[in-house]
């Protein structure tokens, strides 16, 4: 069985309280990996040594991807 | 040829030439200096330009680059040729124009979605793009749908402050190109959560507005009733990179750390977009467009970004759900 977006939407709330310490986290959302659903975690920079986003929450996989600085685009 | 005696030929030589091919194009002339035939002679007159170009490390050669294909074989070149004693570099250019400003950039009337806009900035001048046209409650007069960031100036801008089109940065007039002034905008508040960075400006009553055409896109056809899913293509106009192509890559994102003049802003419930091909999505300038699915549907905001990330590399964008967005301003799309 496939992930459920319910499973990732479960599972997001779990990863937000467990993100919380860790430094530059600049969103937490719902992707694909494959059929499932699955997490993303963007980071402003890579973590710092012995800091680390944990490869899945649950059953739900999670993706993390470095996606620098956001500013508007105005 | 060394490089001080090509530099000597280049300054010397139009005088000595102007002086003997003045002359010639004068000649031609028969009546007074009217404007169209002052514009011919203009034609006529020997159109060139000089430079230095190089083959190897030192030895050095006078760049002839000719505007007319007619000097190609001409009496001119043939005179530069030999007072640099057969070391030139000849080379037909062509007319050269300053590159054209796209339409995007430039005045549009009617307006046209995804058409420079802006508040008129004190101390500098800015551009963001036009997203679309809504309606509030039953009435029919007309808004512009943009970023706060965009018409409101991150909550800094007074009620009823003109917005011009274009932006600024692109030429707007802060008098002629009055188009509408701002109504409302929800506030971007960098202490809490928010979820939407937009505004409306109501239309002035002699302002004429092209409701649906996205130009290099298509038409609108109204807005998409379900949300957007990873993997769905979208497309959207904007002021700085014009029509891009891309796909969604995350959607629900909450906590999106934005950064402001105002602060960093974050957000809950965004979408995630990557562009197609070896592009970004977007760049600064595209705030305030409006992103559409497959289906010419309105579908997002396009707001934020960066330039990292995405499967090319080139960047993620960040847009707020159209709904989301409609809702909070309480209007409809026109």
């Amino acid at each position: 069985m496939p992930i459920s977006l319910e499973q990732a939407r479960a599972a997001k709330e779990s990863a937000k309280a467990l993100l919380a310490d860790l430094p530059g986290v600049v969103g937490v959302g719902i992707t694909k990996v494959g059929e499932d659903y699955a997490l993303k975690v963007n980071l402003r920079a890579p973590l710092p040594a012995g800091k680390a986003v944990p490869e899945r929450i649950g059953d739900v996989p999670v993706r993390v991807e470095v996606v620098g600085r956001i500013t508007k685009r105005g | 040829m060394r490089l001080d005696s090509v530099r000597e030929l280049k300054q010397s030589l139009p005088a000595q030439l102007n002086k003997a091919f003045a002359v010639r194009a004068a000649a031609g002339r028969t009546t007074s200096l009217a404007v169209a035939s002052a514009a011919s002679l203009q034609r006529e007159a020997p159109s060139y330009f000089l430079g230095v170009s190089a083959r190897g490390k030192k030895n050095y050669r006078l760049a002839v680059r000719l505007q007319d294909r007619a000097l190609q074989k001409s009496d001119l070149v043939d005179q530069i040729a030999v007072r640099a004693k057969g070391e030139v570099d000849v080379r037909y250019v062509g007319r050269i124009r300053a590159r054209a400003t796209p339409w995007y950039r430039s005045k549009q009337r009617p307006l046209l979605i995804g058409s420079s806009t802006g508040f008129l900035a004190s101390g500098f001048i800015m551009a963001g793009t036009l997203g679309c046209f809504v309606r509030s409650g039953s009435s029919s007069a007309l808004y512009i749908l943009s970023n706060n960031h965009v018409l409101a100036d991150e909550n800094r801008y007074p009620k009823g402050g003109s917005i011009i089109q274009s932006g600024g940065l692109d030429g707007g007039s802060p008098t002629a190109d009055r188009v509408a002034k701002l109504t409302r905008f929800v506030r971007l508040d960098p202490a809490e959560t928010n979820l939407v960075d937009c505004a409306i400006a109501k239309l002035n009553s002699a302002i004429q507005a092209d409701l649906r055409k996205l130009r290099g896109i298509g038409t609108l056809a109204g807005q998409r009733s379900d949300d957007l899913e990873v993997g769905d293509v979208v497309h959207k106009v904007g002021r700085t990179t014009g029509v891009r192509h891309g796909r969604v890559t995350a959607f629900e994102l909450d906590g999106v750390a934005v950064e402001y003049d105002i602060g960093i802003v974050s957000f809950d419930d965004q979408i995630e977009i990557e562009g197609s091909g070896t592009r970004s999505f977007s760049d600064a300038g595209d705030s305030g467009s409006l992103i559409v699915d497959d289906q010419m549907r309105a579908a997002a905001l396009l707001f934020a970004g960066g330039d990292h990330g995405g499967s090319n590399g080139k960047g993620l964008t960040y847009a707020n759900p159209i709904a989301a967005v409609l809702k909070a301003l309480k209007v409809k799309l026109a």
